[in-house]
């Protein structure tokens, strides 16, 4: 950015009328999408957060100085200590790391899976269609979390296996989406025209249909990435999830509970990372949709 | 009509068959033997194959999966490992403590999302308005477990106006029991207002420009009655359906609030099973949950065919 703004102050008395107008048109995009513009650079600054966390911390996340145990919020220790004397701060923003791995996996698990059955149930039609219909059917009349806790149970606990459970929850909203969305591009006539000239199935599937339903697939990664992160901190709440001495927001949080007389910033702290990584992570989406299908523009 | 809804019923069976093979593979996949946790130190090989043999897990899986859904269809969960007791029972002892408090979340949340969902669709540029989209759209991003632990902190903890959790039932003090029900309730209600508001709100908007609402204004009705008695019919319906869902995400509420809360609902008896490894448990709560989950979109589905006479509820 700063770099950028010195070449043009450098160059600008001979190119003026080529920038002016390129500035001009930045400035009102942002303008036109504000929404999208802020929460595209939270989600920016949260990923630059995750991966520069060893460099943010000020305490080791996990040495335990029980001297210093429930300690409130001071100059060495912003948010407070907790019960073992570690830094509530540097576990928070490690736990930022942890909470991009949730999101990233689980949604990627959601995704492949929920994308290649959405793509062969809507492209084939027919029994495969039925059958994938109703195998969705059936995992969308678990309960979400007890079905989680059962594959967590299966699996084993451990934020690995939470994750692989909390991407397994994503799968059917993810396979709705690319099957009503296929079923749309199949009547178009670039898939016919694609068929007429002899493309294999697959290659219809995944170079011709995939690339045109792929705006309400990031949209949807960015709804389900918050939702994610609410599920794993679920999980990792009731003991399931991360084990200690992971510093993963839900599992600090609930650990804080059983100090909140002490010192609920062990709680709060985490709590407040939560809110914010997920609230972005839905504006994202919701900022994405506006931008990239205006006629879905909420009132 | 009466098609529809037996074609409706017929397509349930598949599914429900689904549900019950999953869960029964799912719930024999969890590492740990039923019969180990039951005999504990008195095992011997003589006890140990005598009760596998009356468990009738000696029987290949098809057999087992075949004398256990016969068992459910008779509401035989079979016994808990743990206590011996039969599970039936103890899901009944808990299930009024589940619905006192999954219930009057869901009321209240539901009279609080149609106040700010209404009020935010007729008023849509007004601050309250958007006060109400940023109200919606943070309660969505916070997790049950953490407004319950923040509920705790103030109210609890720091202002000592409820307790932190517990319950005591209805018939043995009410007033005591509804002190104990208030903050898990509002913990839902909140989850469910936000939830529920934004689809209210957008639903109503999308009403409120139709021909037929300008006809009725032009028509000299006032703005109440137009807002009441003709949008909200309509913008209603798409709610209808939400509700469906909203069933399933009541379980969801009760794991999570009865374990903040110490409530002793049916969520926190699965979560203690998953503890114990009490496995006819936690696999008659999920199925019990799956079913709730068919059975009230049914309702919806045929609900939904009966209020929107352009649903085709004839031959295709």
């Amino acid at each position: 950015m700063v770099a950028g703004e010195q070449q043009a102050v450098t160059a600008a008395p001979l190119l003026e009328e080529e920038i002016t107008p390129r500035r001009r048109s930045v400035r009102t995009w942002l303008a036109r999408h504000p929404a999208l513009a802020i929460f595209a650079t939270i989600f920016v600054l949260l990923l630059i957060l995750a991966f520069t966390a060893d460099a943010l911390v000020t305490h080791n996340p996990l040495t335990t100085h029980p001297r210093d145990a429930l300690q409130g919020p001071s100059a060495a220790h912003w948010l407070g200590t907790d019960d073992l004397g570690r830094d509530t701060y540097s576990r928070v923003i490690k736990g930022a790391q942890v909470s991009l791995r949730v999101a990233v996996i689980s949604v990627a698990i959601g995704l492949v899976l929920g994308v290649s059955l959405g793509l062969l149930a809507g492209y084939s039609g027919g029994a495969i269609d039925w059958i994938l219909g109703r195998m969705i059917d059936a995992q969308l009349s678990f309960p979400g979390i007890l079905l989680a806790l059962i594959i967590v149970a299966v699996l084993g606990p451990g934020l690995k296996n939470a994750m692989i459970a909390v991407g397994i929850l994503s799968v059917p909203a993810c396979f709705r989406l690319t099957r009503g969305q296929v079923l749309q591009a199949r009547a178009q006539e670039y898939v016919r025209a694609a068929e007429v000239i002899g493309a294999s199935r697959w290659r219809i599937m995944f170079r011709h249909i995939l690339p045109n339903v792929a705006n309400p697939l990031i949209i949807f990664a960015s709804i389900a990435a918050g939702n994610a992160i609410l599920a794993e901190a679920a999980l990792s709440y009731l003991g399931l999830g991360a084990q200690p001495p992971t510093p993963d927001w839900g599992a600090m949080i609930r650990h804080g509970t059983d100090y909140l007389q002490n010192n609920a910033w062990m709680a709060i702290g985490p709590g407040i990372a939560i809110i914010i990584t997920v609230f972005s992570y839905f504006m994202l989406g919701d900022a994405l949709r506006d931008y990239l299908d205006p006629r879905l523009k909420t009132q | 009509m009466t098609g529809y809804i037996v074609r409706r019923i017929l397509s349930m069976i598949p599914v429900a068959f689904l549900v019950t093979v999953v869960l029964f593979v799912l719930v024999r996949s969890i590492p740990g033997d039923p019969v180990r946790v039951i005999l504990g130190e008195q095992i011997t090989p003589e006890t140990y194959q005598a009760l596998r043999h009356k468990l009738g897990l000696d029987q290949p899986y098809p057999v087992q999966y075949a004398r256990w859904i016969v068992r459910v269809a008779h509401l035989d969960f079979g016994r808990s490992l743990s206590s011996g007791d039969s599970v039936a029972g103890r899901i009944k002892d808990r299930l009024p403590a589940t619905l006192e408090l999954q219930v009057t979340g869901l009321i209240v949340g539901l009279i609080g999302a149609l106040a700010i969902g209404i009020t935010a669709a007729v008023f849509r540029e007004s601050f309250f308005a958007k006060c109400a989209t940023a109200f919606s759209l943070l309660f969505v991003s916070v997790p049950g477990f953490l407004l319950g632990t923040l509920g705790i902190l103030l109210f609890a903890v720091h202002w000592r106006i409820f307790p932190p959790g517990g319950y005591t039932p209805f018939v043995k003090d009410p007033g005591k029991n509804i002190h104990y029900l208030i903050l898990p309730a509002l913990v839902g209600a909140l989850f469910h207002a936000a939830f529920l508001s934004r689809f209210i709100r957008s639903s109503l908007l999308e009403t409120l420009y139709q021909d037929y609402i300008r006809t009725a204004r032009a028509k000299g009705l006032g703005r109440r009655a137009v807002v009441l008695r003709h949008a909200l019919r309509n913008a209603l319906l798409p709610v209808v359906t939400l509700s469906g869902l909203t069933i399933g995400s009541l379980w969801e509420g009760a794991v999570i609030t009865e374990t903040v809360f110490s409530w002793p609902g049916v969520g926190r008896l699965s979560i203690d099973s998953f503890a114990s490894r009490d496995y006819p448990i936690i696999e008659a709560v999920v199925l019990i949950g799956a079913f709730t989950f068919m059975f009230a979109n049914l309702v919806v589905d045929i609900l939904y065919a009966y209020l929107d006479p352009r649903i085709s509820y004839g031959r295709r």
